[in-house]
């Protein structure tokens, strides 16, 4: 469990640096790639804690408290890190599902129409295209879209999403 | 060492049998049905990181005292648990409700010439974003319809619970 906690409290380090970067930086946006790096200069930490600090030293060498989970404890580390990220990308974007339940919990009740309404004013569709050609995924050739060669790319890996899946085009 | 070998492995094989299952059960699920069937895939495959971990107790695969066993299998379920978080949130999610991936694709079906807005439009739009979430809302139970109105049916699914714990960390960053 030592290393279970030195793993976790690492983690906490790693948002708590996050999220001191987020808040001096002048740059408004996600800072997801940030993270990316905080996370592994805290993983570097982690690994030279357990190669470095002979446990048995300091806690004995039976118990619950020195149990070998070194290996698990940094596994578990680097799946918190996409979770953490989960989270923060839903700080700055909304789905539609979440405005759809938002909207209905603020109002206590809507009928189709004002869910439509709802819909229509987020424009959903506008702000991702929009996002979609920033990001380079696509492009537009005489008022017509087109997807660029990681757009290309993006689009492959949903095909074989599809035959793996054996379902068909979501949204 | 080989305890903590066992641990990831554990996680790691049950989450491959998650998506077995859900590979297999996926393609007759309807969506409004896709909530549910998914988070009784992930309940059904927590289990298996337990049972395991206990096959490899009975065959006293090493020399551990139970209480690290009992431990192990709690860590197992544990990384399994983060995998199918993981892959639900960021693979599977994605390509099933992303509204940037369902553009990505209407785009890629409009051949090298592309689409115009108005095509695109035609085939997706906010009516169609609208009744396919009101769908799977209504499927999970997130929302009720009594008499052409709709209401909320769980006051602590997913989204609220994932919208608080995205209101704590923006509250942090304070932007």
């Amino acid at each position: 469990m030592f290393y279970m906690l030195t793993a976790i409290v690492l983690f906490f380090a790693a948002v708590m640096a996050h999220i001191f970067y987020c808040r001096k930086s002048p740059l408004a946006g996600l800072h997801a790639k940030a993270f990316g790096i905080i996370a592994i200069i805290f993983l570097g930490v982690y690994i030279g804690i357990i190669l470095m600090v002979d446990h048995s030293q300091i806690l004995g060498s039976q118990g619950l408290w020195v149990l070998p989970f070194r290996i698990t404890a940094g596994v578990i580390y680097i799946l918190l890190v996409p979770v953490y990220l989960i989270f923060y990308t839903l700080t700055q974007q909304t789905s539609p599902s979440k405005k759809i339940l938002l909207s209905i919990s603020e109002q206590g009740e809507m009928t189709l129409s004002d869910i439509m309404a709802v819909a229509e004013e987020q424009d959903f569709i506008a702000i991702r295209l929009e996002d979609l050609c920033l990001s380079g995924c696509v492009k537009v050739v005489e008022g017509r879209y087109i997807l660029s060669a990681s757009g290309q790319k993006i689009a492959t890996v949903l095909n074989i999403m599809e035959h793996l899946l054996g379902r068909g085009i979501g949204g | 060492m080989q305890m903590d070998i066992f641990t990831v492995g554990a996680g790691v094989i049950s989450f491959g049998i998650f998506l077995l299952i859900h590979m297999i059960t996926i393609r007759w699920v309807r969506p409004e049905h896709l909530l549910r069937s998914l988070l009784s895939c992930v309940i059904a495959a927590l289990a298996c990181p337990v049972v395991i971990m206990y096959i490899l107790f009975a065959f006293k695969m090493t020399d551990a005292p139970v209480y690290a066993w009992v431990c192990a299998g709690l860590l197992s379920s544990l990384v399994q648990g983060l995998l199918c978080f993981v892959y639900v949130l960021c693979i599977f999610g994605p390509y099933e409700t992303s509204i940037r991936m369902r553009l990505v694709r209407e785009i890629k079906a409009g051949g090298p010439t592309g689409i115009s807005l108005q095509e695109l439009l035609s085939k997706y739009n906010p009516q169609t974003i609208v009744q396919v979430r009101l769908k799977r809302l209504l499927g999970s139970g997130d929302i009720v319809e009594k008499d052409g109105r709709y209401q909320i049916g769980h006051s602590r699914n997913f989204f609220f619970i994932f919208d608080a714990i995205a209101g704590g960390i923006k509250k942090c960053i304070g932007r």
